[in-house]
Parts: structure tokens; sequence; C-alpha cells
């Protein structure tokens, strides 16, 4: 009997290390933020006054932030399917096991191995409206990262260009474990290679599909980096998402009111998007 | 029994970590004098100071340059080493993080200091203002206060303290394509002296292909708060425009932008508008050095502190000429406000690692140090006496280019800085996407002046109802 208690508790052990860096480095600050994000702060950090939901209503009235919010949703909406989709297509295309699958294989996935400054640096330098090779080639006169038409969805390719390794890797390994012999007797019927895409191989393939497009969401709700790097010569404001507005609120502009309550709107949000996105998976998901 | 023993071993992993984490918070009383640290000294007696700097590209050379100087030499014989650390771009922000986390015991000896963070700094409890340098008698002087520039000490003059010593000073000055001026036909020694000539010349020399698209820009230059304040700082009937009030935030807590209400933003947009009806002004900057060098653009403006590199930009392709700042108009003075570097001295709790690091500070700021400063990097001496040294005679005759800033300086008056407008990445913001609108036809010249004014006063009454 005792022996089964101490069992009881042998997972949580397990869980403690882990727990102990989540709570240290997602959940204390997360509820200090909450906390805060009802008092006036200064620019030390320190609470001056409880003023309960004015942080709030302030930037929700701040046409910048309303920006941000807009500028989010069309990152994700751009960015998230297209890179699924190209990896897809790469990993049907790269699926079947040959001599020179180690090349190719390692060149869809290189991209993946790219820091974002780094890409953030080239891709600046190909934009260049004057200098740059992009207008260059297409014979334009567009400046990519300064007019407020183009920033975002030019800030969207260079996130979905690097995005696609690391789905391509995960999908390559999805589409290789649908089972050989299914395909064989759907292709022997006369099934076409579309109704065998979307018909057999994505159902199989959905759970990896879902945690890719849940893991993209997530880290695309979230992004600050690339907008920091690439549209500080510009206008700030037509590309920026609710993470950039927070850390230049609340590091160039040393106000936290607004960071703070910035941080927790866009933690709604994305939390109401993967709960969205959980109700998805019941519908659409195949496990078995 | 298997089970227990990972149990334990879980355990005592977590344990570990648990170590690992903690005491690294250490605490000081920065107030207080306690014995030189252990890591402070060596066995033969050394003292090691630390100096937090944020200086990129050519600027970091030159630092590395003088603080091997400064060990080999001063260093050597008083028994200093410094130890340079590169903290990116704002050191200040750094700072504000050991503060928060109440870490004194991390804090540098020096730390290099831009004008928009001392508001910041003056409030560090363990910082030694240089007046209290000056005035205690416990640090040995050969850099006297008087040697140094009158606009340079304002510049890091908070609340009538001087907080910190002028290390990298510099000035806006206007670059030009004196080649494309001799093919329009205008007098490359003769560089516009207001905005108008500035207009004329911009119309001049733009170039535009057989559909009216233009090739090449007669000016580019996106109007940041730096130009900004640059371009006002003359207009003003008594030649000095604070842009804000309390002396722009020196005397004390800026509460407001001056330059609406005293008419001078409207007065230089007036002029402005002749310089974006040439139709060859380009507003952005997308590489404005670049462009510049590649013949995409005729005149750019750029800090005195970019001097080599575009002399070096230019080699080989056309003969650069550089110019003072043109004034509004033929009305005011032409002027500009010096801005730059400074270093500050913070105490670690040691009379004697304070007195090493002052004498650091000096070594930086001698004459020495700041001529080697302006040779390889464009920065103005910040002491009087620099000016008067051979080295110094001799550079300006061989580079005449470098004389302009330092003509600039002489004629700026010596009250015009930059204005320590504590939001100033709002201002430049709103400076920017505004001029940029109105460039592009998409908003009226009043509305660019009330979206500037307005939109920062109401951002600085919301941070000093937060702050004050």
């Amino acid at each position: 009997m005792r022996r089964k208690g101490l069992r009881q508790f042998e997972p949580l052990a397990y869980l403690l290390p882990a727990l102990l860096f989540f709570f240290l480095f997602t959940y204390y600050p997360f509820i200090k933020t909450v906390f805060n994000s009802f008092f006036l702060t200064n620019f030390m950090g320190v609470r001056r006054e409880f003023v309960g939901l004015e942080n709030y209503l302030r930037i929700l009235q701040d046409k910048d932030f309303l920006a941000a919010v807009k500028n989010t949703f069309l990152y994700v909406l751009t960015s998230v399917p297209v890179s699924v989709f190209i990896a897809l297509v790469l990993a049907m295309v790269a699926s079947r096991k040959t001599l020179c699958s180690p090349v190719y294989e390692t060149m869809y996935a290189l991209p993946m191995a790219m820091s974002s400054s780094v890409c953030a640096m080239i891709f600046e330098l190909m934009y260049n409206p004057s200098l740059g090779i992009l207008n260059e080639l297409l014979g334009t006169n567009i400046s990519w990262l300064t007019d407020s038409r183009f920033t975002i969805y030019a800030i969207s390719f260079i996130s979905v260009w690097m995005n696609i390794g690391y789905n391509f890797l995960f999908l390559l390994a999805a589409v290789r474990n649908v089972p050989a012999d299914l395909i064989e007797a759907a292709t022997m019927e006369g099934t076409g290679a579309v109704r065998l895409t979307t018909r057999i191989i994505l159902p199989i393939i959905s759970p990896t599909v879902f945690f890719l497009i849940i893991n993209s969401l997530a880290k695309s709700m979230m992004m600050s980096g690339l907008v920091i790097i690439l549209s500080d010569g510009g206008r700030s404001g037509s590309a920026s998402t609710m993470i950039s507005y927070m850390y230049t609120q609340s590091v160039n502009a040393q106000n936290y009111n607004n960071g703070y309550a910035a941080a927790v709107i866009a933690f709604l949000i994305t939390f109401a998007m993967m709960l969205l996105s959980f109700g998805f998976e019941k519908k659409y998901v195949n496990y078995d | 029994m298997k089970k227990l023993l990972s149990l334990a071993l879980s355990a005592v992993l977590l344990l570990a970590l648990l170590a690992g984490c903690g005491d690294k918070s250490g605490t000081s009383n920065p107030g207080g004098d306690t014995p030189a640290s252990p890591d402070a000294s060596d066995g033969a007696g050394t003292i090691t100071i630390e100096y937090w700097n944020s200086a990129e590209g050519a600027m970091a050379t030159s630092t590395e340059y003088l603080v091997n100087q400064f060990n080999e030499t001063v260093g050597k014989e008083k028994g200093i080493f410094v130890n340079s650390v590169f903290q990116g771009g704002d050191v200040v922000e750094k700072l504000k993080t050991l503060v928060q986390a109440n870490d004194y015991k991390n804090f540098p000896d020096v730390g290099q200091i831009y004008a928009a963070g001392l508001s910041t700094v003056l409030q560090m409890e363990n910082l030694v203002p240089l007046d209290t340098i000056y005035s205690s008698g416990e640090y040995e002087i050969t850099l006297q206060k008087e040697d140094i520039y009158e606009n340079f000490l304002r510049s890091y003059t908070y609340e009538g303290q001087l907080i910190s010593l002028p290390l990298n000073a510099s000035t806006m000055l206007m670059y030009y394509n004196k080649d494309a001026a001799r093919e329009a036909g205008l007098n490359p020694d003769a560089p516009p002296a207001t905005i108008e000539e500035l207009a004329q010349w911009t119309d001049k020399l733009t170039v535009r292909d057989g559909s009216g698209a233009v090739t090449r820009y007669g000016l580019n230059i996106q109007m940041d708060r730096y130009e900004l304040v640059n371009f006002l700082s003359g207009v003003s009937d008594t030649g000095c425009n604070y842009i804000g009030d309390n002396g722009g935030g020196r005397d004390a807590m800026i509460s407001k932008l001056t330059i609406g209400e005293d008419g001078s933003l409207m007065t230089f947009l007036n002029e402005w508008e002749k310089v974006i009806a040439t139709g060859g002004y380009k507003a952005v900057n997308d590489d404005e050095r670049g462009e510049f060098a590649n013949g995409l653009s005729a005149i750019n403006f750029q800090s005195s502190a970019q001097l080599a590199a575009m002399a070096s930009n230019a080699e080989g392709k056309f003969e650069l000429g550089v110019a003072p700042l043109p004034a509004c108009s033929s009305q005011y003075k032409a002027s500009a406000a010096v801005g730059g570097g400074s270093i500050a001295l913070f105490d670690k709790g040691d009379a004697a690692r304070r007195q090493a690091a002052w004498e650091f500070m000096q070594f930086m700021a001698s004459p020495d140090s700041q001529m080697y400063l302006f040779e390889n990097n464009g920065y103005l001496p910040v002491c009087k006496s620099a000016y008067e040294t051979d080295a110094y005679q001799a550079f300006i005759d061989e580079n005449p280019n470098a004389a302009v800033a330092v003509e600039q300086l002489k004629n700026s008056d010596p009250g015009m800085q930059e204005p320590m407008d504590l939001i100033n990445w709002e201002l430049n913001t709103l400076c920017k996407e505004n001029f940029i609108a109105w460039t592009a036809g998409e908003i009226t010249k009043q509305e660019c002046h009330d979206n500037i004014v307005d939109n920062f006063n109401a951002k600085l009454t919301e941070y000093i109802r937060a702050n004050g």
C-alpha cells in the first residue's frame, strides 16, 4: 500500500524540474504582468497607483495598437497556411526515397538552421528599393519595407521562407509513414493524385498538420523580431504586431503601462485562437 | 527498490538545479566604503575596473585602441587595468535592469551614456556626478572643467548638475556630390546657405528619365527627431531654440514642446514646403548613405562622425563636399545642436576604484585621445586645449572637410543641444511618420505640424503622470 502511494507521486517528481523552470520563467512573469497591468507603473517598472482597467481602455483606443492587432492577424493568415502548404508540396515531391534524397532533403530543410536576425539582414538588402535585387528582377520600384501597403506581406514572405524547412521535416516523416500498401491499392483502383492526397494521405497525416498549424499559429501570433529589425527605417506603425508594439512601448517609449496591457491582450487573443483550433481538431483530425 | 532509487536521484538532481539558481543576486551597499573586492585587484596591487560601452564599427576599433593605450601607459604606471565590455547600443538600458534587480554589485565603474539617458542615470544612487568629483578634493584633476567646451558641458548637465564627462561629440553636417553640382551648373564651392537655396539645389540636382521617373534624387533625408531638432536649432530670435520648455528639459523635467506655440516649427515647415515642391526630395531612409555613395541622391545629411566613412565611400566615384547646415531662412542664424556620448562614473563602494576609474575617464577625454577620435572617427574634441595642438592644425590643413564641423560648433549657441525629451523614441516616430506622409501628399502641412506637437505633448503628459 505504501509502495503504491509513493509510486503515485513518481510522475510528479519527474515533472518537477521542468515545472520549476516554467514557474520561474513563464508563470511567475505572467502573473506579475497581469497584476501590474492594473497599475500605473513608472519607467523603472515600479507600481505607483491602482488604476483598474485604465491601461486596457487606453490602448484599445490607440490606433497604433489596433493596427498592430490587425497586422498580427494579417501576418498569421498570410504566413501560417502558406508555409504549411508549400512544405506539404515539397514533402510529397520528396517522399519517394532515391539516391539523391539526402541532398534535396537537406536543401529543403536548410532555412530552419538560419537565425531570424541573419535572415532579416539578408532580406533587408534584397528588399532595398534602389539597390536591392528584388526590384531589379521584377522591374518594379516598390519600397517593400517602408510602403505600408507592402510591409506586412514582405515580412510574411520571409517568415514563410524560414518556416518551410521545419514544417518540411515533420511532413516528410509523416508522408513517408503512410502505409505503402494503402497507396498502392488506391492507385491500382485508378485514384488520381489529387484524390489520393485529399482523401487518403491528408487524413492520415492530419495530426502532424494540426501540430504544425498550432505551433506556427502560436509563434506567428507572438512574432516581433523581424518587424523590430526590418521596419525601423520607415513607418514603424504600418507593420507593427501586438508583441512588437508591446516591446517598443515598454523599451523604447519607456511606457510599461501600455506594454503590460498589450501583453495581456495578446495572450488572450492567442489563447482564444488556440481554443478555436482545438475545436477544429475534434472535427477534422484523425488519430486512428 | 529501483523506483525508489530513481526517485532519490531525481530529488538530488532537483536540488542541484536549485543550488545553481541561487546565490547570484548579491547586492552591495552603494554608499558605504568596503575594502577592495578580491577580483578588483590582483596580487601586485593592480586595480581592475570595468568600462561598459556602446561603441560599434570604427568607434569600437578606436575604443579598443584607446583602452589598450591606457592599460599600457598610465594604467601600467599607476596599477590600473581597464576591462572594456561592449554592451550593445544602449548601456543605460542594461544599467536600468541592474537597478530593477537591486543589483549594484554588477555595475561597471564607468559607463558610456548618451544625453537621452541622463535623467535615468541621475536617479541611480551609485552615480558619482562630475561636479562631485571636481569639488570633493578626493580626486587628482588633470583635465580642468574649464577646458571642456561649454556646448558639450551643457549637453550633460541636468538641473544644474554636471552628470558625466563628454567623450565623443558630433554635429550634423551637409554632405553633397560636387561633381553633380558642377554638371547641374551650380557652384560646388558655394553650397546652399538657407532652406530656400537647398530647395533650388534639390531641384537642379534631380535627374529624371524619359518617363519622368526620378533616377537621382536631389536630396535624400529622413526627417527623424535628430534631423528636425538640428534644422530648428537656429529658428529663434535669440539664436537658440530649446525645442521644449524648461530649457529643453535641462533646468527641470520637460513638460511640453515649445516649437508649436512659438511658431518655430511652422516657420520651418513653410520653408521645407519648397523642398518638397521640387519633387526631387526623397523622405525615406532606405539606405541613405549607400544611395548617396552610388549616385542615387546628390545631397545627404549625416553626423560629423560619419565623415571618414562618407569620404571613403565616395572615393574614386565623385568629389565629396561638406558644408554646415543651412539656416532656416536668411532671417535666422545657421546653427546646430551638438550631441554625442559621454562617460559616467559609478561608485562600487571603494575609493581606490573610484579614483582609478576617474583616471581612466580623464585619459579618454584628454587632448591626445580626443585628437585620436577626431582624426579616426570625426568626433569633435571636447576639450579646448586639443584645438591648440600642432596635431590639430596639421590634420585640419590636410583635411579641410573636417574643419567644417569645428566651424559649425563655434558658430552654434552654447545653449543649443538636443532636448532632454525623455520619450525621444516617440518624438522620433512622430517626426519620421508625419514628414513621410506630408511629403507623399497624404496629410497637409498643418496636420503634420499638429500631429507632431499635439501627439507628443499628449504622450509626454502620460509619461509625466506615471513618472513625475
